[in-house]
């Protein structure tokens, strides 16, 4: 395990003094803003090195830290997005008065439903809202079926299909 | 990967999820759910995953529901829909007026954004430039025979280098406007797209004229303005081209417009949220120039002469109403 990670260590080293240049240059083009791209290309080094990616069958460094780096922008758009759905989600259910909820909060929901939709987004329409009706509306098979206007099984199909679907995304991450 | 991988397994793990959540998952179900769970260590560990993937989401089903649903479908929107149109109805639905772009599902994929308050400024291989408004977004394809600039959203001011063999073209889903050597701006606009001539002259084709009109063009000289929504082509009308381009700038010059256009514009330049009521605000007619470096002054000279009231609840949200 300590062998293994000290190799990992210096693969990573390699790859930074390598390419991390390169990287900022090509996030700096893609953001066209220095700050956000030293950020990024931060952040991608960090998921490296917290990857189980195996850095040793990397053939073309480059690409794989431009597929790093891609997905990170999307998952930092897409945090950016729902955020902002959020909070005015907030002010149109409590109203203009209500106390915003706190920092910590936020960011602990945001995060799990930036994560949330990230998996949901590539599924089909039905499959995707029989899985919210089940899991965030508690909703019973029998009351998504009439809704969706399909059979009770082919709810059960959907939310087992959904679950499936964020499992394999999840473990990819 | 081990030996016991339960992998193969999560497709039946899932079901058994989807069943004991059913709401009407009978005895002989679980006792059946138990007894798979038994038979290998494998369907073990893949239940227990499934299990707390579902369980990971109990904040968002517990007391943040309320706002999850919303949330989750303003962001994924449905499927194969114009995603701002679905935005829009939901906001319709939720009784807001907004003015808001999503404008990092559009930009972040292209190949030059300017982020929104920002301006850009960026040279093509060729020498031609182009300057980038707030939120625009383009990409640039130089392989073929044409210089293409492929305008996503916002405003682009273009300044093209000479070159008669190799026609310099800024195109949208609404059409391509043509030029061999001038100065020129184009902005896409919901389903408008407009062509400002600062010098030289520009050749503005529609996408999709409707048959048989099988090309719809017109030439518009320096000074000139058009605009083609997709089929037809408006034609060429002189502009103060000042006054017109006043982005560049960095100034927002309204003439006697509706205040709900204006403030849809100044939302372009902020990163939070302007929010409000189209027919509260109805009537409300604006002339000036308002600085687009600072919305929030621009905002604050409205208000000092208009009767409403510009509220900021966080930075990510600002109100307007009428006093």
């Amino acid at each position: 395990m300590g062998a293994t990670s000290y190799l990992k260590r210096d693969l990573v080293a390699v790859l930074y003094s390598d390419h991390h240049g390169w990287l900022l240059g090509w996030l700096r083009k893609k953001l066209g803003c220095s700050q956000h791209a030293a950020d990024m290309a931060h952040d991608t080094f960090v998921r490296v090195l917290t990857s189980s990616s195996d850095l040793q069958g990397v053939r073309e460094p480059r690409a794989f830290l431009t597929t790093i780096a891609g997905r990170l922008i999307i998952d930092d758009a897409r945090r950016k997005k729902v955020e902002q759905a959020y909070l005015e989600t907030w002010m149109a259910l409590y109203g203009d008065c209500a106390a915003a909820p706190s920092s910590e909060e936020l960011a602990t929901v945001v995060e799990l439903l930036t994560e949330v939709a990230g998996w949901l987004e590539s599924l089909p329409e039905k499959p995707r809202q029989a899985f919210i009706m089940s899991r965030l509306d508690g909703l019973s098979h029998a009351e998504i079926a009439e809704r969706l206007g399909v059979s009770v099984s082919m709810v059960k199909k959907y939310v087992a299909q959904a679950l499936l679907h964020c499992l394999a995304l999840n473990e990819t991450d | 990967m081990t030996v016991e991988d339960e992998g193969p397994f999560l497709r039946e793990a899932a079901e058994w999820i989807a069943t004991l959540h059913s709401g009407a998952v009978t005895e002989e179900e679980r006792e059946a759910c138990r007894r798979w769970r038994r038979a290998d260590v494998r369907h073990e560990r893949a239940y227990v995953r499934a299990e707390s993937l579902w369980h990971r989401l109990e904040p968002v089903s517990g007391r943040h529901r309320p706002e999850a649903g919303p949330v989750l479908g303003k962001v994924l929107g449905p499927v194969r829909r114009n995603r701002r149109a679905s935005l829009l109805a939901l906001a319709g639905l939720l009784g807001l007026g907004l003015a808001w772009w999503p404008l990092w599902s559009l930009n972040l994929t292209s190949d030059y954004h300017a982020a929104v308050g920002e301006q850009r400024q960026v040279t093509l291989p060729d020498g031609s430039s182009l300057i980038l408004n707030s939120g625009a977004a383009v990409d640039v394809d130089y392989d073929g025979d044409e210089r293409r600039v492929i305008l996503r959203d916002g405003d682009v001011h273009a300044t093209v280098a000479p070159d008669p063999d190799r026609p310099f073209v800024v195109a949208t889903g609404l059409g391509s406007a043509r030029a061999l050597g001038t100065r020129y701006t184009v902005s896409l606009r919901d389903r408008n797209m407009a062509v400002v001539v600062t010098e030289s002259s520009v050749q503005l084709c529609a996408a999709a004229p409707p048959p048989p009109a099988r090309h719809a063009c017109v030439d518009a000289h320096a000074g000139q303005r058009t605009a083609t929504d997709g089929k037809s082509i408006k034609s060429p009308r002189g502009v103060d081209v000042r006054l017109a381009t006043a982005w560049l700038d960095r100034r927002l010059v309204a003439d006697d417009q509706p205040l709900t256009t204006v403030l849809e514009e100044l939302a372009r330049y902020r990163s939070g949220l302007l929010r409000f009521d189209d027919l509260e605000l109805a009537g409300l007619r604006v002339s000036g120039v308002f600085p687009l470096d600072d919305t929030d002054q621009a905002l604050a000279l409205l208000a000092d002469y208009l009767p409403i009231q510009v509220t900021n609840y966080t930075r990510w949200l600002t109100v307007i109403g009428r006093r």
